[in-house]
């Protein structure tokens, strides 16, 4: 490759680190701890902390009647769900959309959602969503608000940072010329700058294989829901009912004809003819019309297929056999399997922990990349700014990367200690969160020495994490050696997970520096990173 | 079309424009390349052959792809408004095609 192709390249990569390196790293972070919703749902709320009955209580009835409820004189049903209760989720779950008529002819849209014990029917007490679907939704849409575009901009915005990693990876692996070299090369001994660019490459290389895979899972997913719909309104002419029509084909219409129900209670007792697997969940259309119908969902047999199903008449429970579960084409199956392939959720939870070190991994990696940018200004002979510039960055940098696992970990100890109402669980975790961040990245530029407010901020993460054992003990009574062996591990495998982290966190963040000690002039070797001529040139 | 609308059209273009003069690569990367893989997205939609219904699906999973091959190939190409021209062609003879072309749904 010529030099002035490989210096675009080059410049390409590490610009594009650096505009975008931290919002990436946000996103993997974050995705670490999304991973592992189940469990963190079950620390959350000790009023899920239940074993499936052997004998499940009838739910029919009660479904009904809250739906009913729900729904009051003028709501109209529009998705209906009922989630069977499984290991992770031992309770019943119902969820509704409520469509109320406006008076200018549109329609509010309501979700309300119930859970139900196994062994009694009785409804489970709401404590609202908190820090699990906080972790969830931060990972997938950022939470961003309603004001600036909500959700669906989110989501198209995470999934840029997949696209922002696509080319990374593409722009590192080709910038990078002696691979075979670098995926052995680890110099532990030599200048702080030749470590982190050593673990860089090192972690990079060998992580490459998930993080392509991670990278263009999660532009599918996100990015998908801005382009594709923009795409198809290109090629529809702004026809958004055709080309809904047109992929998923004609839905069909309400009767207006009330009509009885088939049974959730029947419904679990329908098996996939294949795999012999139980209902999974229902997702009910029509729900109350004479045209009512049931996609019933199994748990797949195949691994990387997300869901296994097939549709129903909800009235006669006769089998529809043009619905879209009918002949899946191969993309069908193939888009199936993104979802599983981005959260791991086809290996249990043995797989989860792969999936939780890489992603750490892949944020260290991309930490590391902004870190070496400003430092080969800061200290080394490159780039034209002001020093002010470069330090205010690398204080940014620790403040943001440093400052996140901290807010993501002060978040658990708010869902505990803040008293709120259910409604205002989130809103109260969502300002908690960024309160907490806020004051890291304001900790970071206050506190003078990056090394040490890098070494600081972490240290207090440890604890915290450390801590977490005990603040659960304090809130809920459950003890997570005597819980680990009960029925519903699930909030005892957080509390140990997070222990052991936090202890290892803390004898790794031991080793760091204090200070910065390396008194380099800039023609030092180790400030060589890349190819002088490059160098010069920029 | 409100004049507000107008406006703010205007400004972007404006933008683009400026941004293209000053630094053809970057605009490139940053926005010539979104709009050709938009109107790539939207032709191969309606010039492929197969269902609809599969070919929205297949290129659900390409457009990240394709927007990050456009986005590589702005640095990747030696002479700076040949990546313009490229990516502007290309978002042409796409648009054209799907301003003149009925979906065939199937």
């Amino acid at each position: 490759m010529d030099k002035a192709r490989h210096k675009r390249n080059y410049n390409l990569h590490s610009w594009s680190g650096v505009a975008l390196g931290l919002f990436v790293y946000i996103v993997a972070f974050s995705g670490c701890l999304a991973l592992f919703f189940d469990e963190l749902q079950t620390w959350e709320d000790p009023a899920r902390r239940l074993t499936v009955a052997e004998n499940l209580a009838p739910i029919d009835a009660t479904f009904t009647e809250w739906i009913g409820e729900s729904l009051g004189g003028e709501g109209k049903a529009g998705f209906v769900r009922i989630t069977y209760p499984t290991a992770h989720e031992p309770y019943y779950t119902g969820f509704l959309e409520v469509e109320t008529p406006r008076e200018d002819g549109g329609h509010d849209h309501e979700f309300v959602e119930q859970r139900w014990d196994t062994q009694t029917g009785a409804p489970i007490a709401d404590r609202g969503h908190g820090v699990s679907h906080w972790l969830k939704d931060f990972h997938r849409d950022l939470m961003w608000p309603d004001a600036l575009g909500g959700r669906t901009l989110g989501r198209g915005l995470v999934g840029i940072a997949g696209v922002v990693l696509m080319l990374s990876i593409i722009t590192g692996v080709v910038a990078h010329t002696k691979i075979t070299g670098e995926l052995f090369t680890l110099r532990f001994f030599r200048s702080m700058r030749l470590k982190w660019q050593d673990t860089h490459k090192v972690l990079g290389l060998w992580g490459l294989p998930f993080y392509s895979m991670i990278a263009f899972t999660g532009a599918v997913i996100g990015v998908v829901t801005l382009l594709a719909p923009i795409i198809a309104m290109l090629t529809f002419k702004g026809d958004q009912e055709a080309l809904i029509q047109a992929v998923l084909g004609e839905p069909i219409e309400a009767s207006g004809i009330p009509a009885e129900m088939l049974s959730v209670d029947d419904m679990r007792s329908f098996v996939e003819p294949t795999s012999g697997h139980p209902a999974a969940f229902i997702i009910m259309n029509n729900w109350g019309d004479e045209n009512a119908r049931f996609d019933i969902y199994f748990e797949p047999d195949t691994e990387l297929a997300q869901v296994e199903g097939y549709q129903i008449n909800g009235v006669t429970g006769e089998l529809i056999t043009d619905s879209p579960f009918e002949n899946l084409s191969a993309a069908n199956r193939t888009l199936n399997a993104v979802t599983p392939l981005h959260y791991g959720t086809y290996g249990g939870v043995v797989l989860k922990f792969v999936y939780f070190f890489l992603g750490l991994s892949l944020a260290l990696v991309t930490a590391l990349g902004m870190m070496m940018w400003v430092e080969r200004r800061l200290h080394g002979n490159e780039g034209k700014r002001s020093p002010w510039v470069y330090q205010g960055l690398s204080k940014l940098t620790v403040g943001v990367t440093c400052g996140l696992p901290l807010a993501s970990m002060a978040i658990f100890y708010a869902d505990k200690l803040i008293p709120v109402t259910p409604d205002g669980r989130l809103v109260m975790i969502g300002w908690s969160f960024f309160i907490v961040w806020a004051a890291s990245v304001l900790f970071a530029f206050r506190r003078g020495q990056d090394y040490r407010a890098a070494r600081e901020l972490l240290y207090v993460t440890a604890g915290l994490a450390v801590g977490l054992p005990v603040l659960n003990l304090a809130a809920t009574g459950e003890f997570f050696l005597l819980g680990l062996f009960s029925a519903n591990p699930g909030s005892s495998f957080v509390d140990l997970t997070a222990l052991l982290l936090g202890l290892a966190m803390i004898a790794l963040v031991a080793q760091l520096p204090r200070v910065r000690t390396e008194k380099r002039t800039p023609t030092s070797v180790d400030d060589v990173q890349e190819p002088p001529e490059l160098m010069a040139a920029e | 079309m409100s004049p507000v609308l107008i406006g703010v059209l205007l400004t972007v273009l404006g933008l683009v424009g400026w941004g293209t003069w000053k630094n053809p690569r970057l605009t490139s990367v940053l926005f010539w390349s979104l709009l050709a893989t938009l109107f790539v997205g939207a032709a191969a939609l309606l010039v492929m052959p197969g269902a609809f219904a599969d070919k929205a699906l297949w290129l659900t999973l390409l457009v990240p792809v394709i927007w990050a091959g456009f986005q590589f190939w702005t640095y990747w190409e030696k002479r700076d408004w040949v990546v313009v021209l490229g990516l502007v062609s290309v978002s042409l003879m796409s648009a054209l095609i799907v301003f003149t072309t009925d979906p065939a749904v199937g």
